[in-house]
């Protein structure tokens, strides 16, 4: 066994007192300190620290002290959990987003278009029925000035009775046919519808805004001054 | 009654047991019963620590409820590669000697009242202690400022050690634990610190030949 100097016995005290040494470190110290007065009392005075401070009171918890850690305890694991929450949901619903959004936009495209379609053609229906109630995209045939004036100033004819002649107008505005549905059946007259006839010229009908051939039912009505 | 410190001879190595693992899921887990467990369990131990630490009442009860909101953030993060206990007091002694840095930049010190003990009363002798006499009731209140004077004057480093060590009870393992270094360095940091502490308390201390 080795014997120890003060200095070295000293050193081992601390770990002595909490038995942290080894056997032979331990038998060391105590054969030393029965020989040395001096650290005899440095190693009582270790062990009279030690006890000392084990022996301290603790002292008294503040009495709110407890009740405030739960509170604010609480409180922050309710703002942890509804910004957990928080997380989740985007963390959930943040991949949809885009995607939904796209869709979204792309359907609310497509109704516009449609709508707004759907708007001309109302509107166009609507004009349409103001300027032509009952034909729509068909205009009729009609007389141009220039030929009634030519019947009309036509006084050679002594009209008895009234004149009805359906007419079937081509599509470049000329007569093709007609035929004498009343009037005065003589050859005088007859000669004068031919000779009408081959002048005449018509705004020719048109559907669809071409020109197509239709038939015209002109009235003739002697008027005595 | 005075208190004594059961200590860990045997100095087990700190680490989880299947009891703490369990509780540990349930602080994870965040559910209320433990967490109130938790504040029920080492609120004291806690304080007594922060307390001894810094030498203010108020200031050891705001460092606890950091303490615990620090533990709350941060128990996600244990692994339990040590002890809930361990892992719990080096989180505790990482906030007291931050804000015990932080007093110190701001001369703190000065303004604190040694002769004032936590609410006022005198530590070891509440008013249900009928017992002492009113000498040794002054006695008691004198040793203990001396004392907390004596710890004062230690460094962070060698306070922190014997609190843990001498007043808590802690095991050298747990001590290297909780602050961050090896088992040799707790054995010569608690040498030094004892003996600095010693010279302070030479007077209050009884020396008996054997």
């Amino acid at each position: 066994m080795r014997s120890l100097d003060c200095s070295s016995a000293q050193k081992l005290m601390s770990a002595f007192i909490d038995s942290m040494v080894t056997a032979a470190e331990s038998e060391s110290l105590e054969v030393h300190v029965t020989l040395c007065q001096a650290c005899q009392r440095q190693l009582q005075s270790y062990k009279s620290m030690r006890s000392l401070l084990s022996r301290m009171e603790r002292p008294p918890l503040p009495g709110d002290m407890v009740l405030e850690t739960r509170v604010r305890l609480s409180q922050q694991r309710n703002k942890n959990f509804r910004a957990r929450f928080e997380n989740r949901l985007n963390y959930v619903f943040k991949p949809l987003v885009i995607p939904a959004l796209f869709g979204v936009s792309l359907t609310m495209l497509f109704f516009g278009i449609l709508l707004g379609c759907l708007a001309d053609n109302t509107v166009l229906a609507e004009s349409r029925l103001k300027e032509e109630p009952v034909f729509g995209l068909y205009k009729p045939v009609r007389t141009t000035d220039h030929t009634m004036l030519r019947f009309v100033s036509s006084d050679e004819q002594n009209l008895d009775e009234p004149l009805t002649i359906e007419t079937h107008v081509g599509d470049e505005g000329r007569v093709i046919d007609y035929e004498v549905l009343s009037g005065p059946q003589n050859p005088e007259v007859d000669g004068w519808i031919r000779e009408m006839m081959s002048l005449a010229e018509f705004t020719p009908a048109t559907a669809f805004g071409r020109p197509v051939e239709s038939k015209i039912i002109l009235s003739f009505v002697a008027v005595r001054n | 009654m005075p208190r004594e410190i059961t200590y860990n001879w045997l100095d087990r190595p700190a680490e989880l047991t299947a009891q703490e693992a369990l509780f540990v899921s349930r602080l994870k887990a965040n559910e209320d019963a433990a967490y109130d467990e938790l504040v029920r369990m080492y609120s004291g131990p806690m304080y007594h620590v922060a307390y001894r630490m810094t030498g203010d009442a108020a200031e050891a009860s705001d460092a606890v409820q950091d303490i615990f909101l620090k533990i709350f953030r941060n128990i996600g993060g244990f692994k339990g590669e040590a002890a809930l206990k361990t892992w719990i007091f080096k989180i505790a002694f990482s906030e007291i000697l931050n804000r015990l840095r932080w007093w110190k930049r701001r001369h703190r010190y000065a303004t604190l009242s040694l002769d004032e003990s936590p609410n006022g009363n005198v530590p070891g002798h509440g008013v249900a202690d009928a017992g002492p006499t009113p000498e040794e009731v002054l006695q008691a209140k004198e040793r203990e400022n001396a004392i907390q004077q004596a710890l004062r004057r230690l460094s962070h480093e060698h306070r922190s050690i014997i609190v843990l060590r001498d007043i808590e009870g802690f095991s050298y393992t747990e001590i290297a634990d909780v602050l961050g270094i090896s088992m040799g360095t707790v054995k010569s940091r608690l040498a030094r610190a004892r003996a600095d502490l010693k010279k302070s308390l030479m007077r209050y201390l009884s020396v008996r030949y054997l």
